[in-house]
C-alpha cells in the first residue's frame, strides 16, 4: 500500500513539474509590434485608463488550480511576442477536475516611450 | 448459415450480416470483407487459425493511404488574413519576397495580416507572394508553457505554438 501510494505521489509530483498548459493566442488587432520583454507585461483585472489598442485574444487552460501567478507567468511570454504591454484578463475559473483556465485581451499603450518605439516600426 | 471455412461474398453494398450459429450480426462492408469464418474444428488454441488473412483490399489501401497523407500533411486551419493597402500589387515569386522572423531596419507598412493554425511560414511567404508584398514577418503565438516554469522571461517550451501569424510589408523607402 505504501509502495502505491509513493509511487502515486511520484507519478504526481513528475506530472505537476513536467506537465504542460495550453496558451491560445488569436490576433485581433492591425499591423506589426516588435516584441515585449514578457517580464514587463502586466496582467490586469480592470481596463486601464492609458489609452491603448487590442492585440489579441488570449486563452488559456490546464493550470493546476493552486497556481494562478504561473498562470499569469504564462499569459505573459506568449503574448509578448505579439508586442503586448498589458493583458487584460475578461474571465477565469477553475473546472470540475481541478483545472485552472483564463481568457483575456492583450493590448498596447499607444502613448508613452514603449509605444512610440512601436508605431515607428510597424505601420498600418 | 454460411458453409464453415467459407468467405462472404455477394451481399449487400452497404452492410453485410455476419451469420454464425443462428447468429446475425450488422458490420459495415469494409469491416467484413476480408473476414474469415473460421471452423471450429480446426481452430486450436495453440494455432488459431487467422481472422484477417487476406492482403488489404484496394478500398482499405486508399482509406489508409488517405488517412496517412492527412496526418503527414500540415492542413492550414482557421485560415484568416486582412488587407489593408489601398492599391493591388502585381504578384511575385515566393523567392523574391523576405522570409523574416523579427522587423527588418527599413521602414515599412503592413499591406496584411495573416493567421492560421497548421501552416508553414513557407506557405505564408507564398500568400504573400500572391499580394505582391516584399516580405513576410511571421511570428509563432500561443502554444504549450511548461508548468514547471518560475520565471516569467524564460519559455522552454517556445518551439511549440497553436497558431502562426504574419505580417505582410512593403518596404517605403
Amino acid at each position: 500500500m505504501k509502495t502505491i501510494l509513493r509511487s502515486s505521489a511520484l507519478l504526481l509530483a513528475i506530472s505537476s513539474f513536467f506537465g504542460c498548459a495550453n496558451v491560445d493566442v488569436t490576433k485581433t488587432g492591425k499591423g506589426y509590434y516588435p516584441p515585449t520583454n514578457p517580464n514587463e507585461v502586466e496582467i490586469l483585472m480592470t481596463v486601464p485608463t492609458r489609452p491603448y489598442v487590442e492585440l489579441a485574444s488570449v486563452t488559456t487552460t490546464g493550470h493546476n488550480m493552486r497556481a494562478e501567478a504561473k498562470m499569469h507567468n504564462a499569459i505573459r511570454v506568449k503574448a509578448a511576442p505579439l508586442g503586448a504591454h498589458a493583458v487584460i484578463l475578461k474571465d477565469q475559473g477553475i473546472v470540475g477536475h481541478g483545472e485552472r483556465w483564463a481568457m483575456g485581451v492583450a493590448i498596447r499603450y499607444t502613448t508613452g516611450q514603449s509605444a512610440a518605439a512601436g508605431s515607428a516600426q510597424g505601420s498600418r | 448459415m454460411r458453409r464453415r471455412g467459407s468467405t462472404l461474398r455477394g451481399s449487400p453494398k452497404s452492410t453485410i450480416l455476419l451469420a454464425t450459429r443462428g447468429a446475425k450480426l450488422a458490420y459495415p462492408r469494409a469491416f467484413v470483407r476480408r473476414v474469415r469464418i473460421c471452423a471450429p474444428d480446426t481452430d486450436s488454441p495453440l494455432h488459431p487459425a487467422p481472422v484477417f488473412d487476406r492482403p488489404m483490399s484496394f478500398h482499405t489501401k486508399v482509406f489508409c493511404a488517405l488517412a496517412a497523407a492527412a496526418l503527414l500533411s500540415s492542413c492550414a486551419q482557421d485560415v484568416a488574413n486582412r488587407y489593408y493597402a489601398a492599391e493591388r500589387y502585381a504578384a511575385k515569386k515566393p523567392d523574391q519576397v523576405e522570409l523574416l522572423y523579427r522587423a527588418p531596419s527599413r521602414p515599412f507598412t503592413v499591406i496584411a495580416d495573416f493567421q492560421s493554425r497548421g501552416e508553414s511560414a513557407n506557405s505564408m511567404r507564398k500568400r504573400a507572394a500572391k499580394i505582391g508584398a516584399d516580405a513576410i514577418i511571421v511570428t509563432p503565438v500561443g502554444g504549450l508553457y511548461r508548468v514547471g516554469e518560475e520565471w516569467a522571461g524564460s519559455d522552454s517550451m517556445a518551439h511549440t505554438y497553436s497558431r502562426l501569424v504574419g505580417s505582410a510589408i512593403k518596404y517605403t523607402k
